[in-house]
């Protein structure tokens, strides 16, 4: 067996510009791998063809001596909401059947112009609505990692082919969309790093959009270091996203000094939710006296609104859905389910191609923007919005970063926590407060639960600081020194 | 679309309905569809938890959201969907009388490109994925009698 699908993409950049092997070397064994974890269903389109294509150009560059950028030869997996011109893209729903763009998404081109090689698309729950990948067209996503009692893990969502693709050695890294908590949460089920930027970094230019003002792209990957490089390769200004920020991006890679003394992390209260499990409390005080030992100082910090984040994202995020998803009519691009009229023809058109949480969702929205509740409950949450957002912004007066777990639990059973959908909503209740205030976060894989499944710790930092939280989080991750592989891995032996 | 603009400098709301950058023409139709608020704001959840979603207000946000929701799950939705909005109204514990609604991530301008024709002419392209064109045209069944 080929240990290349082992590597970092740090190392792997480095194996390239020394000549230890190729680009098409390295698609070659991550290709076979793609094939060979077919089981987990980590992808919607496998595009082997043309990962092999473009290895054989990276190769070519490489060898007139003008790679592309730092992520030349890299293979990668792309999560399916990124519009990659001539390749089936689904957002995961039936709705968007067939749908080939014209077009290529900015975040994609950018991966494509710093050289990365797409092995394909990756599976995830339909239009991002989901914490589990079971609500995908396409199926549910295997975990890499389970426990010996016959029952498949999630691997958390919406982004969970591509964690299951970065926790399985298929993809060096894969790119996310976090919501609220979509790279996050499945990042931490499946033991690897999952980063969302700031709102603004990455251009949301040719992403299917679920809700506009929380969406934003970020890398899954092994290390934090690669999730640097990742991202050093998805972000900067878009003028074809208006909400794009026009701030300089920094070397993020450069960032990670290994030096966190005087550092102030914040310890927020609030997040002792009732019934958190002793080993979410243990693994978070191990954290907090990893950084103590490092020389950071911990301080308790009030976020005091954070039981309130869940319930306003249910309001903000569904009204921003019904609207965003009012462009699927069958008119213009795929399904199309044949009416009398142009009405019927919308609603049965919208009635089969989309999936249960899907409708739900977009029903919760037109039920909270419609006439005579908008004030009750949008603006409401809008309120609400502005006062969590003010939380942080008194805590980052007083500390450098916050940490606290990623997710209540660990990965559950497929099936599990499906009954009542406000159940499945509780996986992101550490994750949606900071995607509400626009914040960069990281989660860092940091230990096993009593079960043997991988937990993680979450890391936020102030708006445009993403540097401080590649440094933080890159000591976290050495000293907490995580090595445990998914079971899948040593499937070999099964 | 006239009257979605007006909507912005409404005395009613002082805040816009949506942030219109991050939204495209298509979008407004919903907006329409979904409701534009025309009556007296409420100005608390009062009345609301007593008055969950019942089956014939789940019918008619199905048609608001145009969706076709079959007869039978029309129940289980409306259970469904009154649990989630039961939970959130927890909101209501919380006083925001003199809060600022946050209407968008970031304290800017909406940036404008210059008005200059900079994309276009390829008809082919743009009905590339059109589940039945006919010429350059999409089409829908009949709307006129």
């Amino acid at each position: 067996m080929s240990k290349l699908t082992d590597l970092t993409i740090a190392e792997a950049r480095d194996g390239l510009g020394d000549g230890k092997f190729s680009s098409v070397e390295l698609t070659d064994v991550h290709i076979k791998a793609v094939e060979a974890a077919r089981d987990l269903n980590a992808f919607v389109t496998e595009t082997l063809d043309l990962a092999i294509e473009r290895a054989k150009a990276s190769d070519e560059r490489r060898a007139k001596g003008k790679p592309a950028g730092g992520m030349d030869g890299i293979p990668i997996a792309v999560k399916d909401l990124f519009c990659t011109e001539g390749v089936l893209t689904t957002a995961s729903s039936h709705i968007l059947d067939g749908f080939i763009p014209p077009y290529e998404s900015t975040v994609s081109q950018n991966l494509r112009d710093a050289g990365s090689v797409m092995l394909g698309k990756t599976n995830m729950d339909e239009f991002a609505m989901g914490s589990a990948n079971v609500t995908s067209f396409y199926g549910a996503v295997k975990n890499p990692w389970y426990v010996n009692d016959g029952k498949d893990r999630v691997p958390g969502g919406s982004s969970g082919g591509s964690a299951a693709a970065v926790a399985a050695n298929i993809s060096l890294g894969a790119a996310g969309s976090d919501t609220g908590g979509s790279i996050r949460q499945p990042a931490s089920f499946c033991g690897v790093v999952g980063m969302k930027p700031t709102y603004g970094r990455c251009s949301r230019w040719g992403m299917v959009a679920f809700a506009s003002s929380l969406d934003q792209a970020g890398p899954l990957t092994r290390t934090v270091r690669d999730a640097a490089i990742m991202l050093q390769a998805m972000a900067g200004h878009d003028s074809k996203d208006s909400t794009s920020s026009t701030e300089p991006v920094p070397n993020f890679e450069a960032s990670i000094t290994g030096e966190i003394k005087g550092l102030k992390i914040g310890i927020p209260s609030e997040y002792r939710i009732d019934g958190m499990s002793s080993e979410i409390e243990g693994l978070w005080s191990q954290g907090v006296e990893m950084l103590k030992d490092a020389g950071a100082e911990p301080l308790e910090v009030s976020l005091p609104h954070t039981k309130y984040a869940l319930p306003t994202y249910y309001i903000v995020a569904p009204a921003e859905a019904s609207s965003n998803l009012a462009r699927y009519d069958g008119v213009r691009y795929g399904l199309r389910v044949d009416a009398e009229t142009l009405d019927e023809m919308y609603e049965t058109t919208r009635g089969e191609g989309f999936g249960q949480e899907v409708r739900r969702r977009i029903m919760i929205g037109a039920y909270v923007l419609s006439a005579g509740y908008y004030d009750a409950y949008y603006v409401k949450a809008q309120k609400l919005r502005t006062l969590i957002l003010k939380d942080f912004s008194d805590a980052f007066k007083k500390v450098d970063a916050i940490l606290t777990p990623t997710t209540p639990f660990a990965a559950f059973a497929i099936g599990e926590k499906m009954d009542d959908p406000v159940q499945m909503y509780i996986n992101d209740v550490f994750t949606v407060p900071s995607s509400l205030a626009g914040l960069p976060a990281i989660t860092v894989p940091a230990g096993l639960s009593n079960e043997g499944l991988p937990l993680g710790l979450h890391l936020i930092t102030k708006p445009f600081d993403e540097e401080t939280l590649f440094c933080v989080a890159d000591v976290l991750e050495k000293l907490v020194s995580f090595h445990t592989k998914p079971s899948y891995l040593s499937k070999d032996a099964r | 679309m006239r009257r979605l603009f007006s909507l912005k400098n409404s005395s009613q709301h002082n805040q816009p309905i949506y942030d219109l950058t991050s939204f495209r023409l298509n979008d407004f139709l919903l907006v329409c569809a979904a409701g534009i608020p025309n009556e007296q704001p409420r100005k608390n959840f009062e009345k609301l938890s007593e008055m969950v979603l019942d089956e014939a207000t789940v019918r008619k946000i199905a048609k608001l959201a145009r969706i076709k929701v079959p007869e039978n799950e029309v129940p289980t939705l409306a259970e469904e969907l009154s649990k989630i909005i039961e939970w959130i109204e927890q909101l209501n514990e919380v006083d925001t009388e003199n809060v600022t609604p946050m209407t968008s991530m970031a304290e800017m301008v909406m940036p404008k490109r210059a008005d200059k024709v900079t994309d276009g002419n390829y008809p082919d392209r743009v009905l590339s994925n059109a589940p039945d064109p006919e010429g350059p045209f999409y089409t829908v069944p009949k709307v006129v009698e």
